[in-house]
This record gives structure tokens, C-alpha cells and sequence, in this order.
């Protein structure tokens, strides 16, 4: 039996709620929403080429990695990371790992982890997790999208590790090796805000950033005729899972943002990151209306030609107000 | 979002007694974390999504059923496998499933590749081979 005292902590979402444990764990307590800003992980993309079962991929996030790639370019934490062939090895280093006192993060697929809950269970890969210790048979694990820590048997775990398909984590274990106790979180989360900004509002491609959004507006409105009534519902009904339903803090991470604004705002001493943090969450409250406003539609209940035209509505304010936000923020910092 | 607007509808809820974070603004205009027990609009679109589930494991199931395919796209659709994802799974080439999935050409199989899908599929061997009695439509 190995006991490691852990500190379980509830979050948004995986990949920055795992970071923020580890982190806290070896001494650096920061809020999920400052590294989740930190690392840069708000975007925005709509891939109408790139289709996972046959719907186009939207994400409001950037790609899986960017939070722990960046806690090492703006914080300076140094990452170990270890893949395994053998999940044998694997599975024997992580029991080490844990008799050394050291919890690791882990990226798994979502579907082979037993406690999650039945309806969503699907082959998603880039889940993350920390496990902290092993009772017998079951390792201890706080997964930072459940509200208690989880307890998961090595059988089933080995497998949520090497699970195939896309972004196959291949037994991915990681750790920080080196975490500074006083780095500068000033200038990191200037140089954060400020590329986060770029990205959102200055790549010239139609399908990224604010200008996605936007795109994404203007394809959804013909969805209707070009799919099909039953085609159209469901790619709307996938537009607001992942939005919502995936764990992103609610309104596609923009809530989470703005938290990180607002703890910006008191680091920086600055009263225009205090009002971009109010705005970006009218701007999540309108996401949450486009949100119900997409279940309405894929329930079947209201108008439906106009309900195109209403989510479409919807997407192009938020791609405004989103384009003007952040272009404010490129030079607020 | 307030605090007070976390929707908080525990019926039916996708998330079966776990809670969701959820970023919200309290009485003082601070972000907090709250627990939400379930949102119907979650409910909705993640039922979207199982039905379509269900739907291809019927369609698989009767295609098995009437003779057309073999029981292996019937355990395909319930652990919600496509041909290249069981092929990652298995080792077999997809040109290989697409031939095994050949009613006739499955009931030949020698039980060492069986136990590959098996392995891959994480279902007893004995259940691979043959179709439910009664209608089946949950996934594993």
C-alpha cells in the first residue's frame, strides 16, 4: 500500500487541473484559471476538413500540451515525460514513481476509466489525470474533472494508458521535475495575455481565432440545406458538446479566462484587465444562450428555419465582441 | 454567469452523481468554483450523441441478425469501433476485418486470431461469436 498525501482539488478541465496539481503539489499553488491563462489555452477553431466521425472539429481551446509546453516556456518548470512500449514497464514505473512519494500526471483515454459515467464514455485520448497512490489492487487517482478523488484497477487503468487510435497516449507519465519558487508571474502573464490576444484576433486564416467564430456563423447557417434537418441537429448538438459538455468550465473556457483576467487585473494592478474580465463574461453568458438556444434545436422544440439564423446571430455578436476584446488586450499589457 | 444561475437539474443528469466546476461570479464579482449536479442542455446534447450510438448498434445488430454481416460488427458497434480504430486495437489489417466481417468467412475463424478481437474488443471469446437473443442496444 502506498499513501502519498494529495490535495484534491475540483477544476474545468483536465489538462489544466492536472497541471495546477502537480504543481501545487511540489510547492507552486496556482489557481487552474491562472494556469490555464498562463498556458495560454484559450482559442478558437473551426476544421470543417478535419471530421471525427464524420463532424467537423471545433475546439475552444488550443491543441492538447500547449498548458504544460508553456508552463515551461513562461514559468520555467522543467516537465519530465516518459512513454512506454511495454505496459508492463509502465505500469512498473508508475508503482516506482509512487514508492518514491512522486504523484505523476497521466494522459489516458476516457472511455476504459470505469468510474466515469456510462453516458460519457467515448474514445477520447487526450484525457489527463494525476494518481497518487495504490491500495492493493486500485490506484488512487484525482482526476480534476470529478467533484472527489477516484479509485481506478490497474487492469483498467493499463488500458485507459494504451489505448489506440487518435492521439494514442502510449503510456505518456509526467511530471515536474524542477519548479521554481518565485518565478515571475508578471511577466509571464503579460506574455501570456498578449499571445493569446494575437492568436485570437491576427492569424490570416478564415478558420481560426475570432474569424472562426465567425466562418463558423456563416457555414452553420447553411447547415439546413446543405446536410439535411437531421445532419445539421446533430453537428449543432456537437458544436455545443464541445462547448460544454467536454469540461470546459462553462461557455467554451471564456468563464475560465475571465477568472484568470481578473486574478491578472489584482497581479498587474490594472483596472482595464478588471472590465475586459466583466466583458469576456457577457461574452460567456451569450456562448451559454447559443448553447440553449443549439439544445432547443436538437430537441426539436421551436422554429426551426429560424433557429439557423438565431444561432448564427449569436456566434457573429461573440465574434465581435471577442475581436474587440482581444484586440484591446494586444496592447492593455 | 452568477452563482445562482449554475444550473443545478439532478434529473437525469449525464454527470450520475458526480458534479460538474463550473466558473461562476459570486455576491462580490469574484470567479469561484461551483459544483453543478447536472444542465439540461448537457442532457440533451449527450443523449444526441449515445442515441446515435444505440441507433448504429441496432442497425448493426439487425444487419447481423439477417445474415448480411458477421457477429464482429455487432461487438464492433457496441464498443463503439470503427474499422480503424479495431484495427490499432487488434494488429490485423483493415483489408483483414473488412474480409472477417463476411458471416461465412467469421465462423471459419480459428480461435487464436478470435481471441485477438476478443483481447481488443475486451469481451469473452464465447461472446464473440454469437448475437444476443433479446435486443441488445447498449453499448459496453
Amino acid at each position: 500500500m502506498i499513501m502519498n498525501d494529495f490535495e484534491h482539488r475540483h477544476a474545468g478541465h483536465c489538462e489544466s487541473g492536472t497541471v495546477a496539481a502537480l504543481l501545487r503539489h511540489r510547492g507552486l499553488d496556482l489557481s487552474e484559471p491562472m494556469v490555464f491563462g498562463i498556458g495560454g489555452g484559450l482559442f478558437f477553431l473551426h476544421l470543417p476538413i478535419v471530421k471525427m466521425g464524420g463532424i467537423p472539429l471545433t475546439s475552444y481551446r488550443e491543441a492538447p500540451r500547449a498548458i504544460i509546453r508553456n508552463m515551461h516556456k513562461r514559468l520555467g518548470v522543467r516537465w519530465r515525460e516518459h512513454r512506454y512500449r511495454q505496459p508492463q514497464a509502465a505500469m512498473q514505473a508508475l508503482d516506482d514513481f509512487l514508492a518514491a512519494g512522486r504523484p505523476v500526471g497521466l494522459q489516458t483515454s476516457a472511455y476504459w476509466l470505469p468510474y466515469f459515467p456510462v453516458d460519457m464514455r467515448f474514445h477520447f485520448n487526450g484525457h489527463n489525470l494525476v494518481v497518487y497512490g495504490k491500495q492493493g489492487n486500485d490506484y488512487q487517482i484525482s482526476d480534476p474533472v470529478a467533484d472527489r478523488p477516484v479509485t481506478c484497477a490497474a487492469d483498467d487503468l493499463q488500458r485507459a494508458r494504451f489505448a489506440k487510435g487518435p492521439f494514442a497516449p502510449r503510456g505518456l507519465t509526467y511530471y515536474p521535475e524542477f519548479v521554481p519558487s518565485d518565478p515571475d508571474l508578471r511577466t509571464a502573464t503579460r506574455d501570456a495575455i498578449r499571445t493569446t490576444a494575437k492568436r485570437m484576433t491576427a492569424i490570416p486564416m478564415p478558420f481560426l481565432g475570432t474569424r472562426g467564430i465567425r466562418w463558423m456563423a456563416d457555414r452553420l447557417e447553411r447547415w439546413p440545406e446543405k446536410l439535411g434537418p437531421e445532419q445539421a441537429r446533430k453537428w449543432v448538438g456537437s458544436v455545443v458538446r464541445m462547448q460544454e459538455e467536454i469540461g470546459t468550465g462553462g461557455a467554451g473556457f471564456r468563464f475560465m479566462y475571465a477568472a484568470f483576467l481578473q486574478e491578472a487585473a489584482i497581479l498587474l494592478d490594472s483596472p482595464q484587465l478588471q472590465e475586459t474580465a466583466r466583458e469576456l463574461t457577457a461574452i460567456g453568458d451569450r456562448w451559454r444562450d447559443f448553447a440553449v438556444q443549439g439544445a432547443l434545436l436538437v430537441k426539436g422544440r421551436g422554429n426551426e428555419g429560424q433557429a439557423y439564423a438565431t444561432l448564427a446571430g449569436i456566434l457573429r455578436e461573440c465574434a465581435v465582441r471577442e475581436h474587440d476584446l482581444f484586440m484591446r488586450l494586444r496592447t492593455a499589457v | 454567469m452568477k452563482t445562482r444561475d449554475v444550473p443545478q437539474q439532478a434529473e437525469n443528469s449525464m454527470l450520475a452523481g458526480y458534479q460538474r466546476a463550473c466558473y461562476a461570479i459570486d455576491e462580490n464579482g469574484r470567479y469561484v468554483v461551483v459544483g453543478s449536479v447536472g444542465w439540461e442542455v448537457e442532457n440533451v446534447v449527450n443523449a444526441q450523441a449515445n442515441e446515435e450510438v444505440r441507433l448504429q448498434i441496432a442497425d448493426a445488430l439487425a444487419r447481423a441478425r439477417r445474415g448480411e454481416v458477421s457477429p464482429l460488427v455487432y461487438h464492433m458497434a457496441r464498443r463503439q469501433m470503427d474499422l480503424g480504430m479495431l484495427a490499432s486495437y487488434s494488429g490485423f489489417s483493415r483489408l483483414r476485418i473488412r474480409w472477417h466481417r463476411r458471416p461465412r468467412v467469421f465462423a471459419q475463424l480459428p480461435d487464436s486470431i478470435l481471441q485477438r478481437y476478443a483481447t481488443a474488443l475486451q469481451i469473452p471469446l464465447a461472446e464473440l461469436r454469437v448475437l444476443p437473443d433479446h435486443d441488445d442496444h447498449e453499448r459496453l
